[in-house]
């Protein structure tokens, strides 16, 4: 199992995964699962008549295919990617982000990598900042950026 | 409103079968997923998220 950001999961689940990852299952944390679907959703238009914040992403993408990714992120193949449950790194998380100066969305990376000793890869190297990797030096992760 | 935020929820994960049998993404589709997460455009929206929700930062 390896922990992945969004960078690395959207190949995934489009069934295009990044040469380094091919064969391996993939764990995305529920805030990065969260994030995703937020920036691939159309949120129509909502009582004040105007359109969701982050449409112009989902304008691109035919509805078909939207409607079949958000299937795929909100219900994966186990074979592929796991949504990681966050409330059993809820104390880890908060812990983390309690001594290090990272976001939730981070903390929660951070403590399913200490819980469940997953390697972490990163896609996109602005993923791991300064802070994130303090942390993963002094908790002894095994955190890497992979190329794109 | 209401109605379409209801619709939203996943109640019930889908079987092996159901998950076979679902259309997949067109080849469009699923190079323009591809290039949303090597090209930038998606860590701009991130950010922008993160702007007013610093706790999706990262």
């Amino acid at each position: 199992m390896i922990l992945v950001d969004e960078y690395a999961a959207l190949p995934a689940l489009a069934g295009r995964p990044l040469p380094a990852l091919r064969g391996e299952v993939l764990a995305l944390t529920y805030d990065r699962t969260y994030r995703l679907t937020r920036a691939l959703l159309d949120s129509g238009r909502g009582p004040l008549g105007i359109r969701g914040r982050f449409t112009r992403l989902v304008d691109e993408l035919a509805p078909a295919d939207r409607h079949v990714f958000l299937d795929l992120l909100a219900d994966p193949d186990p074979a592929l990617l796991l949504i990681v449950d966050p409330r059993p790194l809820t104390r880890t998380a908060s812990g983390i982000q309690n001594n290090y100066s990272v976001s939730m969305l981070q903390a929660e990376t951070l403590g399913a990598a200490v819980t469940y000793d997953w390697p972490i890869r990163f896609a996109d190297a602005a993923s791991t900042t300064p802070s994130v990797q303090q942390a993963a030096d002094e908790l002894g992760l095994d955190l890497a950026t992979i190329p794109a | 409103m209401r109605d379409w935020l209801r619709s939203l929820a996943v109640l019930h994960p889908r079987t092996a079968e159901e998950r076979a049998r679902a259309e997949p993404l067109s080849d469009e589709g699923a190079e323009y997923l591809v290039r949303i997460a090597s090209d930038g455009t998606l860590r701009e929206v991130f950010a922008e998220m993160a702007a007013s929700e610093p706790d999706l930062a990262g």
